[in-house]
């Protein structure tokens, strides 16, 4: 199995995808720090001669340029794919450029002055994007955009009007960018730019802590080494820029200067050590082993992968193939996000299909092989887990189904109690009071025939309505002779003309002839009521064991399962029987609905 | 001869039968007994429940035709709860002559119940308006009783009941001429053709109707 393949986007998470591992490439660790080492005695050799700064201020300047080297060199060990390392390189590489000021050349000196201070820029990169080496918020690559750009072209600004003879530096090569010598301009150009890099500055800070407040698991581990190396590192920025401002007396300088250079020697070292913090301890992946070779209890697969990977905040959840879905131990659905500082990554079954996806920090993704040693381990617990919830899924929706059953029939209960109070009752109840009446009348005959007469057109309808009803409750022919006869009977006092095409003339369990029944009945009552249908053919027949009912009509389709058609409570009938209910209604192209119940096979043909 | 599983009902259709002139010969509770009765005695008519022990279906039915088996001259008429077409043409379908389908709420129709059970007991067939109106009344895309004009449905609902032309013409209040004139045009228009007696003719015009 390559490594290369091995995080494809899966059904229904966006997750990263990450580039293969480019082992080949060693020679780039050596190039830098072969650089490193060389650009630092360089600076040594030209600088001391020259004595410009002091030479302890010269040396404290190279080790700190070394220290960043170093940690970039240690970072591209350990991880070569990230942008940390790569960060580190940049910063390392920018702290050396300004020694190009100690050039003769007019040229090389003011691309030297164009760089002074902008390993600022990466610098700030990594604080927004450390460990993962990404910037997850527009704001932040925004800001970080506006250091790269501003940086150098402040220094810019300032070198179009700054003419290095008049500002006293002996011996100073001529400024390439100088367009008028303005230094009252220049100085003025100096005091934004600063002012500019202090908001930035300040903006970085503001970024960083809040992501180091929100930050949990392993990016706060990580983080935190960088928090102790911000400390010194921002009173360092804040030196720098105060001292831009502000006059500041030399001997404060020759103190100040080589502490605040040191100080800045913090930040690579915390940055190391952080990205040291964020890697997976080896031994708790071990531990999980020993842990998945004994049972896991229900619900406790979770815990202890984010044990294993370090981070209490992983979510687990499975994918089930034949919905489509994603749900979580209790069978519950579950959208997987893979946005911001978390992450999310597949794990597949031995045949490559996906099983499960763990949701994390983005720090955890670092370490791509201690995730995918811990995915592989703990297959066999995740396949048996998913099992588990795939049950409890299906759970879930059967007592759904039921509920919505007993409501049907609580429903129907409803229906029936008003129904009869609203009409047989009160016939019956009038007849009595119609009866007491003629008890207590006086004798004359012709009354009483009268009010017999009526009292018996009262029964008469009573009646009708109670046969009616109990037709609607459950027909009597159904029950007696089946199928085919009862639906004959519903289409001959259909509102819609109806033709039975093909009807069965055996029986079945009651349960599936009733099912099939109300289907029909609904179906043609949906005809009637909505659809304004000329024609409807009613086909049951049954084959191969399965009893297919469709009721076809020609009105204005646009029907379905829901909204108010009454098939929605015969579709968990039907469902609760095995069956399946379909309802397709193209609009303007009429309705059909058909039914399939499971019914026990044959051995012979019925008559 | 009275069968129904009711004996509240059989007292009050006795009484209603006395009065009206009728002899009551002998009651019984199911089918069993009822041919065990009908054996040793038997009546002009039989009237049948349809729904009677022990599974309470059609056992009035399948009673009707043993009787018309074993009794060409027995005539049967069988009274429903409920309106079934179903059954009524089945026992017409099976019978032709001398049965009855009828409500039984037509019971208290006295006049029209005597006037049925007459019908049945001279040979004649019975089928409640009730099932010819539901018959009458089936949505056809295409109707082919559009064709007849209003007196002409009235002739054929009587002549799907069973009644003879006689009949009708009591009925309608017209000549004998006028009803043999409608009859006519009636099985003109339909398609049918004329039936040699009665009881084929009601066949002939409800299995027209049931398709």
């Amino acid at each position: 199995m390559s490594a290369d393949d091995r995080y494809e986007s899966s059904p229904g998470a966006g997750v990263q995808v990450a580039e293969p591992s480019d082992d080949g490439v060693r020679w780039i660790p050596l190039a830098v720090g072969f650089g490193g080492v060389a650009l630092g005695v360089v600076e040594l050799t030209v600088g001391i001669p020259r004595a410009e700064p002091a030479d302890h201020l010269l040396l404290v300047h190279v080790l700190v340029g070394w220290a960043f080297v170093g940690s970039a060199l240690l970072a591209l060990a350990r991880h070569p794919d990230n942008r940390v390392g790569k960060l580190l390189v940049a910063v390392g590489m920018l702290w050396f450029v300004p020694m190009l000021t100690f050039s003769e050349s007019s040229l090389v000196f003011s691309v030297g002055f164009l760089a002074d201070g902008l390993f600022w820029a990466p610098l700030a990169q990594l604080f927004l994007s450390f460990p993962s080496g990404r910037m997850d918020h527009r704001l932040d690559r925004a800001i970080v955009v506006s250091l790269y750009v501003a940086l150098p072209l402040g220094n810019l600004l300032v070198g179009l009007f700054l003419d290095l003879e008049t500002a006293g530096c002996v011996g100073c090569p001529a400024n390439v960018f100088l367009l008028s010598n303005d230094p009252a301009l220049a100085a003025s150009m100096w005091t934004v730019d600063s002012l500019v890099g202090a908001a930035l500055a300040v903006a970085v800070l503001i970024r960083f802590l809040r992501r180091w407040r929100t930050s949990t698991g392993p990016s706060r581990r990580a983080l935190q080494p960088v928090m102790w190396g911000i400390v010194p590192g921002f009173l360092a920025a804040s030196y720098f820029i105060i001292s831009t401002v502000v006059e500041t007396s030399p001997e404060l300088q020759t103190v100040a200067l080589p502490l605040v250079n040191l100080a800045l020697a913090g930040l690579p070292v915390g940055f190391v050590v952080g990205l040291f913090r964020s890697q997976l301890d080896r031994s708790l992946v071990g531990n999980l082993l020993v842990e998945l070779k004994g049972a896991i209890p229900h619900g406790r697969l979770r815990e202890a992968l984010a044990r294993a990977l370090g981070d209490p905040q992983l979510e687990l959840a499975y994918w089930l193939p034949e919905s489509g879905r994603y749900v979580d131990e209790e069978g519950r659905d579950v959208t997987v996000s893979d946005t911001g500082p978390r992450r999310a990554t597949p794990i597949r079954d031995s045949q490559r299909r996906p099983l499960a996806v763990l949701v994390h920090d983005a720090a955890v993704s670092q370490d791509e092989q201690r995730v995918e040693a811990v995915a592989i381990a703990a297959r066999l617990a995740l396949e048996n887990e998913r099992l588990n919830a795939e049950v409890r899924a299906q759970l879930q929706e059967v007592r759904a189904s039921r509920m919505r059953v007993v409501n049907a029939g609580d429903e129907a209960r409803r229906h029936l109690e008003r129904d009869l109070h609203d009409g047989a009752q009160q016939r019956l109840l009038a007849i009595s009071a119609a009866i007491e009446r003629v008890r207590t009348m006086d004798s004359t005959p012709g009354r009483h025939i009268e009010m017999l007469s009526e009292i018996a057109g009262e029964l008469k309808e009573a009646l009708v309505e109670l046969r009616d009803l109990a037709r609607g409750i459950h027909p009597s022919l159904l029950t007696d002779e089946g199928l085919g006869p009862a639906v004959e009977s519903l289409a001959r006092r259909a509102r819609v003309p109806t033709r039975v095409e093909e009807a069965p003339s055996q029986r079945f369990p009651s349960p599936v002839e009733s099912a099939a029944y109300f289907v029909v009945a609904e179906a043609l009552a949906n005809a009637a009521r909505h659809s304004g249908a000329s024609e409807v053919t009613v086909t049951i027949r049954a084959d191969e064991g399965l009893l297919r009912v469709r009721v076809r009509d020609d009105g204005a389709g646009g029907a379905g399962v829901d909204g108010g058609s009454g098939l929605g409570g015969l579709e968990d009938r039907v469902l609760s029987l095995g069956g399946s209910l379909l309802v397709d209604s193209p609009v303007g192209g009429g309705t059909v609905v058909t039914a399939a119940i499971p019914v026990p096979v044959e051995t012979g043909h019925g008559s | 001869m009275i069968a129904d599983d009711s004996v509240l009902f059989r007292r009050g259709l006795c009484l209603l039968l006395e009065e009206a002139g009728f002899e009551i010969v002998g009651e019984a509770d199911d089918a069993q007994e009822l041919m065990t009765r009908v054996r040793s005695d038997v009546p002009d008519v039989a009237i049948v429940d349809i729904k009677m022990p022990p599974t309470f279906t059609d056992e009035g039915l399948r009673a009707a035709a043993e009787l018309r088996r074993l009794y060409p001259d027995l005539g049967v008429l069988v009274l429903s709860q409920n309106l079934e077409v179903h059954y009524a043409m089945r026992l017409i379908e099976n019978q032709v002559s001398g049965v009855g389908y009828l409500l039984k709420d037509r019971v208290s129709a006295v006049d029209d119940f005597v006037d049925a059970i007459t019908r049945v007991a001279a040979g004649g067939s019975v089928v409640d308006s009730g099932v010819v109106a539901e018959l009458l009344a089936r949505r056809r895309a295409v109707n082919p009783l559009d064709r007849l004009t209003e007196r002409e449905r009235e002739v054929l609902s009587l002549m799907a009941e069973g009644r003879s032309n006689h009949a009708i013409q009591e009925r309608l209040f017209v000549s004998s001429r006028t009803v043999e004139t409608h009859v006519r045009n009636i099985l003109l228009k339909l398609g049918l053709k004329e039936a040699p007696d009665d009881h084929r003719r009601v066949l002939a015009v409800l299995a027209f109707l049931r398709s």
